[in-house]
């Protein structure tokens, strides 16, 4: 799976991804002699994949002495890199690729970074398309909380949602609709497709927004329905990304012609 | 000379930056390894802020020079560096960890390694006057210039009043503008992001360091505006050293001081009003049980005429025992100073080319005495110290 992010040092290189989750001030929290980030995390050719640095503008040095020492990443994936990141990468010639969404990256995961062309290319990881269709009403929003028949995702919060097989994703959407609440709908919009790592797949999800009128009758790919206001998928358990698919769906809606 | 894109337009419409024919040879290798380097630095930094091109600049002015900073990695790059790379403009050095001429409390390994550090960036083709006041020492530059510096309150005071240019360059970032003699054009280098966020009203009298102190630690990386006050030259370094140090601020305005003070618009801004009363809380954070073992003045470094005042306040009075007196300034002004420097030092040590933050204060004192902002900010986590602030007069009861 290939991710499209910004070039910011050249640079291609594979390796093995060593990744944490907090910002990374290079002076204080990287030991340059043993190539341990906040005292456990070993770098030392690895891909070292984090949000953002922060902190002294020495750091820059320090990732250079990591180099020097032989202590440090092969290559650099960040979120979003800032000033002291990008300059030690670019002075220690170690390939780093940004604006990459590392939710996608897993500690352990084969990585190939082309650090000209700002692409990351996740190895050994399946893609799997899936449609999400979220069902409105005036101001609420269906939920469904998926069954212990479905063989993914037993007891998450989802929205109409099912795999693509051989048709194109809307027709998908309009026959998983009908197997699953058998309700009448209208589209209102599709959005851009969503990511979302679990396991050894990443989902790309094909978000749709429908309207729809009266209640639901169940199948049994899930147990109960709920009427909830949009913002309330952030606080539900849900399946991966569930927010960030009905955001793209609602973005699409209001922002179409 | 057609602008060249680095490379196709990624999808979200950032990256937008263009390089010309002869930017884009430079990234290539055509001037070699260093500038290709340098080259490539500073277009990751341009890509990093959305800027459009690369800006010639005046002068650069480099952080990453005192080695109890820089350690061995930051010296074995410049050394490395150096072999591969000229600077093209004007470029000044940072404070050192040490005195160049005289040798103080550093220990004799730290004064070779800091020597050796030195003699790189001299390879560099970088002028060796080490000071966080370049303005005070021969680079003065002019309204509307762009620069690429990077001690903070150096690019305070540039920004605030010179009305000069520049953002807040990390070390390698200035090095690397000062090798091809231009930096990315994003942030302050534009007059829109000049603009004031925020009106700061200043009633009674509050002393500058506490006053800057105080709004730095309040508006992180906005613009600030003052009324009210109206400093002189000396007082605005005071001022923009301490808010660039418990904040980020790289700007500032001062209503009716200041150059381009007027060339906004500031009726819709929020304002605060700040009095003495606000400033008892820092006030009573900057105070030590502990009787201070050392004074230290000079952050940022004094100017010709803070030596002259300083030497004034002191003629005629007797050293009693007391603290150890330490005051920093550049070379340059502690050369054309050289009567009073002489009065001072019956009473201390007048010190240049390093300050009591970037030396190795540590290792012979614990609790410094000062009447500046900025190393009241900066000595604590820096220099290992318990700090006391106190005003100059008081500072000079102590030991006279």
């Amino acid at each position: 799976m290939i991710l499209s992010g910004r070039a910011i040092s050249t640079g291609e290189v594979r390796g093995t991804v060593a990744k944490v989750d907090d910002r990374v001030s290079f002076l204080g929290d990287v030991d340059p002699e043993t190539g341990l980030v906040f005292g456990e995390k070993k770098i030392k050719d690895s891909i070292f994949v984090f949000p953002e640095g922060k902190g002294s503008t020495v750091g820059s040095y320090v990732i250079y002495q990591l180099k020097k020492n032989g202590t440090g990443p092969k290559g650099i994936i960040n979120r979003k890199t800032e000033t002291i990141v990008a300059s030690g990468a670019i002075i220690s010639d170690i390939p780093l690729v940004d604006d990459i969404d590392i939710d996608l990256i897993e500690d352990g995961d084969m990585v190939h970074i082309d650090g000209a062309k700002g692409e990351v290319d996740i190895l050994d990881v399946d893609v799997v398309d899936v449609v999400t269709a979220f069902l409105v009403r005036d101001d609420s929003l269906l939920l469904f909380k998926r069954s212990d028949d479905v063989r993914t995702f037993k007891g998450k919060w989802a929205g109409v949602s099912g795999y693509l097989e051989k048709n194109d994703p809307l027709q998908q959407a309009k026959i998983e609709i009908n197997e699953e609440t058998d309700l009448e709908s209208e589209l209102l919009a599709e959005g851009e497709t969503v990511l979302a790592r679990s396991g050894k797949n990443i989902w790309r999800v094909h978000p749709y927004l429908f309207s729809v009128e009266g209640e639901p009758e169940l199948d049994r790919e899930n147990e109960k329905y709920e009427w909830v206001r949009p913002e309330k998928i952030k606080s539900r358990d849900t399946v991966p990304k569930l927010w960030e698919a009905y955001e793209s769906a609602r973005w699409s809606y209001e922002n179409q012609d | 000379m057609s602008p060249v894109q680095v490379r196709p337009a990624a999808l979200f419409g950032f990256d937008l930056m263009h390089l010309t024919k002869e930017e884009e040879n430079i990234l290539e290798g055509e001037k070699g390894e260093g500038p290709a380097k340098a080259m490539e630095l500073l277009v990751a930094i341009g890509k990093i802020y959305d800027a459009d091109r690369l800006i010639p600049i005046e002068s650069a002015q480099i952080a990453g020079v005192s080695y109890k900073t820089m350690g061995d990695a930051g010296l074995e790059f410049v050394q490395d560096f150096a072999e591969k790379a000229q600077v093209k403009v004007k470029a000044m050095l940072n404070p050192a960890g040490m005195d160049l001429n005289h040798k103080n409390y550093e220990s004799d390994e730290f004064r070779s390694k800091q020597i050796e550090l030195i003699k790189a960036y001299r390879e560099l083709g970088i002028e060796v006057s080490c000071t966080c006041t370049p303005y005070l020492a021969g680079n003065r530059p002019s309204i509307g210039t762009h620069l690429a510096w990077s001690e903070s309150s150096a690019v305070s005071f540039a920004n605030s009043v010179l009305g000069a240019r520049t953002n807040r360059e990390g070390g390698p970032s200035a090095l690397m503008a000062a090798v091809i003699g231009k930096t990315p054009n994003y942030g302050l280098h534009i007059k829109e992001n000049r603009r004031p966020d925020i009106v700061y009203d200043v009633e009674g009298d509050i002393p500058l360091s506490l006053l800057g102190y105080l709004v730095g630690r309040e508006t992180s990386d906005e613009i600030p505006y003052f009324k009210d006050i109206s400093p002189r030259e000396d007082g605005l370094k005071t001022l923009g050293a301490a808010m660039a140090a418990t904040g980020s601020v790289a700007m500032y305005h001062v209503e009716g001081v200041t150059p381009e003070y007027d060339d906004f618009d500031i009726g819709h801004l929020e304002k605060v009003e700040i009095g003495p009363e606000d400033i008892e809380e820092i006030k009573e954070e900057l105070k030590s049980k502990k009787e201070p073992d050392v004074i230290v003045i000079g952050c940022p470094h004094l100017s010709r005429p803070e030596i002259f005042e300083l030497a004034d306040k002191l003629e005629g009075r007797e050293r009693k025992n007391g603290p150890d007196l330490l005051v920093y300034t550049s070379r340059k002004v502690m050369e054309e100073s050289k009567e009073a420097v002489r009065k001072i030092e019956k009473f201390g040590s007048v010190v240049s080319d390093t300050c009591m933050v970037v030396s190795p204060l540590e290792d012979k004192y614990e609790v410094a005495a000062t009447d500046s902002g900025k190393a009241a900010a900066y000595l604590p986590k820096l220099a290992n110290q318990k700090v006391i602030y106190a005003d100059m007069d008081t500072l000079l009861e102590m030991i006279a």
